[in-house]
């Protein structure tokens, strides 16, 4: 069953210099359950995507086109209505632990708030509840910590605090928005382990914006690659990941460690600036004549959804 | 918390003195030794003595008597001004700060306006149109206290507002209401605290100053500032008629201020506090 269904998803910021458009004609299926990655270098779209999703954009944001979860249309619902939806349906788990918690609150009142306010829970219940939260995320003396605040905790029980702060609501979709951005590879461990629990916890879908291809192949079923605010390459991880069918993709690839850390020469073109054909010429070996000026759609190729003229 | 505050020195020596200022209030009428509005006037000016250790005014009026009387009306007036200004100011700033735009920009020209005024003149102005008397000063004072409070604010949810903890609040469904009070009030109280311990002195003062100026709190009323201006007249031959008063105030003053920066260092989350494992 599709959980979270995008179609055709523009979001555009109006700014001093021009309209920036940081997320192009993003078609996006979220099953039940799923865990889908979504890839792409600094500036690529990819936070504005998950934002878009739970409509915390900036007031000059302009998002067009339709975000369906089951069956309403985000993009025309109520602020009351989505605010039912933000915890409550899609759960979002943000960047940064160390900013992202309220320094003037304990850390059990954190995570009651979601309890109190999704599950109608009374304060004593969300309380003992908050507790138990914390204890199976793998905190020990929850009880304790819970009474503490945010500056007196480590970064990884930040993490878990946090991670326990995004399932009070009993989202059907995690929205992870860089969780693994600067923690050294032992804590990133941890994460990933973490996410894991969450969603056996939960049984929640998991939209996981990442840069890391290392941790998009241990966590997801589907990965997306995004370009300069386009999808362009979009499969099951293992296939991307063995055959990739994009240039992009392929570059990416061999910019890994293991494989030699072959950089993409260039650099990615400005979100604001206007490409008729491929965004991607600049950079591509496999460029023909017929890619710039060509607008390219998302094809199937070998069983891979790629938007290039001549994948393989 | 309050171990906390005990613990902190200045803000144990300024919650001392205000407590023993609010017992002296509150027990005045047993701890005064004459009555402060009792006119004796054969024993006018007399230098301080056992009978009356801070000395008699021009009326033969009880100095110390009508500086403990004179507690109950300073302290009145101070936390009144104080909370109506800081109430005002701080829901102004709130939601100038927060909604931004256009609304901000109206709000924070008013307080510009306000602001361009010296405040006392425009408290002489208010308090002179509606006349004397104690709420009209505490009106006229709370006229032209807000803003700092507006200012002060405002500023801080800007830089609050930003801070991914509100939108992981959002993220979780929290209406504006919701963030603001819950969120982002406990995040900027603590220079509304300092500023309003400071704010209580201030008010003190400027509620003095009208009934100098002939407008607000009227004689025979026991008060300090009054104490003040009337004695300036005996400066020399009777200086006991200002130095208690005036000592009396700035110790007062000093209590806030003193409480304000120890509260200040208390609220604050990192305070004294080590990382536990």
């Amino acid at each position: 069953m599709t959980l979270l269904s995008i179609k055709n998803l523009n979001t555009a910021f109006k700014t001093r210099n021009g309209e920036v458009q940081a997320c192009r004609n993003i078609d996006l299926d979220i099953e039940v359950g799923q865990t889908v990655g979504i890839i792409g270098e600094t500036g690529c779209g990819k936070s504005v995507l998950g934002m878009s999703i739970l409509k915390l954009l900036p007031y000059n944001a302009r998002v067009t086109g339709e975000i369906r979860y089951l069956e309403q249309n985000l993009l025309t619902l109520s602020d009351q209505a989505m605010r039912e939806i933000r915890g409550g349906g899609i759960g979002l788990l943000p960047q940064s632990p160390s900013t992202s918690l309220n320094p003037a609150m304990k850390i059990g009142t954190q995570i009651e708030e979601g309890l109190v306010l999704h599950r109608k829970m009374g304060k004593p219940a969300a309380k003992q509840k908050a507790v138990d939260m914390l204890t199976f995320l793998g905190i020990k003396k929850a009880k304790k910590v819970s009474e503490q605040f945010p500056h007196q905790l480590s970064g990884g029980m930040k993490q878990r605090a946090l991670a326990a702060i995004s399932i009070t609501g009993e989202p059907r979709l995690l929205i992870a928005d860089e969780p693994t951005k600067g923690l050294d590879a032992i804590v990133k461990t941890q994460v990933v382990e973490l996410l894991k629990q969450l969603k056996a916890e939960t049984g929640a879908a998991l939209l996981l914006i990442t840069h890391d291809l290392k941790v998009a192949e241990c966590l997801c079923d589907k990965i997306v690659v995004m370009y300069s605010g386009e999808i362009i390459e979009m499969a099951a991880t293992q296939k991307i990941l063995k055959k990739p069918a994009h240039p992009y993709t392929k570059g990416l690839l061999q910019s890994l460690p293991e494989a030699g850390m072959t950089p993409i020469p260039g650099q990615s073109p400005s979100l604001s600036q206007v490409i008729s054909g491929c965004r991607f010429y600049d950079r591509c070996e496999i460029r023909q004549a017929a890619c710039r000026y060509q607008r390219v759609p998302l094809s199937v190729v070998n069983g891979s959804q790629v938007r290039c003229l001549y994948a393989d | 918390m309050i171990r906390d505050i005990l613990k902190n020195k200045m803000a144990l020596s300024g919650l001392l003195i205000i407590t023993m200022l609010i017992l002296v209030a509150l027990l005045a009428p047993v701890l005064a030794p004459h009555d402060p509005y009792e006119q004796l006037l054969e024993k006018a000016l007399m230098a301080p003595c056992w009978d009356y250790p801070f000395g008699t005014d021009e009326y033969g009026r009880c100095v110390l008597s009508r500086i403990i009387f004179g507690t109950q009306t300073a302290l009145f007036i101070g936390l009144s001004v104080t909370v109506v200004s800081a109430f005002v100011g701080v829901g102004i700033g709130l939601t100038a700060g927060f909604y931004g735009g256009r609304f901000d920009e109206f709000l924070m020209r008013i307080v510009d306006v306000f602001l361009a005024f010296p405040g006392l003149i425009l408290a002489l102005v208010v308090a002179g149109l509606l006349g004397p008397g104690l709420p009209n000063v505490i009106f006229a004072l709370a006229l032209v206290g807000w803003m700092g409070y507006a200012r002060v604010v405002r500023g801080a949810v800007l830089a609050e507002k930003e801070k991914e903890f509100v939108e992981t609040a959002r993220s979780l469904g929290a209406s504006d209401g919701y963030i603001i009070f819950l969120h982002l009030l406990p995040n900027i109280i603590s220079p509304v605290i300092v500023m309003a311990s400071i704010g209580i002195g201030q008010a003190i003062l400027g509620a003095a100053a009208l009934s100098f100026l002939g407008i607000g709190v009227q004689p025979p009323t026991a008060m300090w500032g009054l104490m003040l201006s009337y004695g300036k007249d005996y400066l020399q031959s009777a200086p006991y008629l200002t130095i208690f008063p005036g000592v009396i105030i700035m110790v007062t003053v000093l209590a806030f201020n003193f409480l304000g920066d120890g509260l200040r260092d208390v609220c604050d989350p990192r305070y004294g506090k080590v990382i536990e494992e």
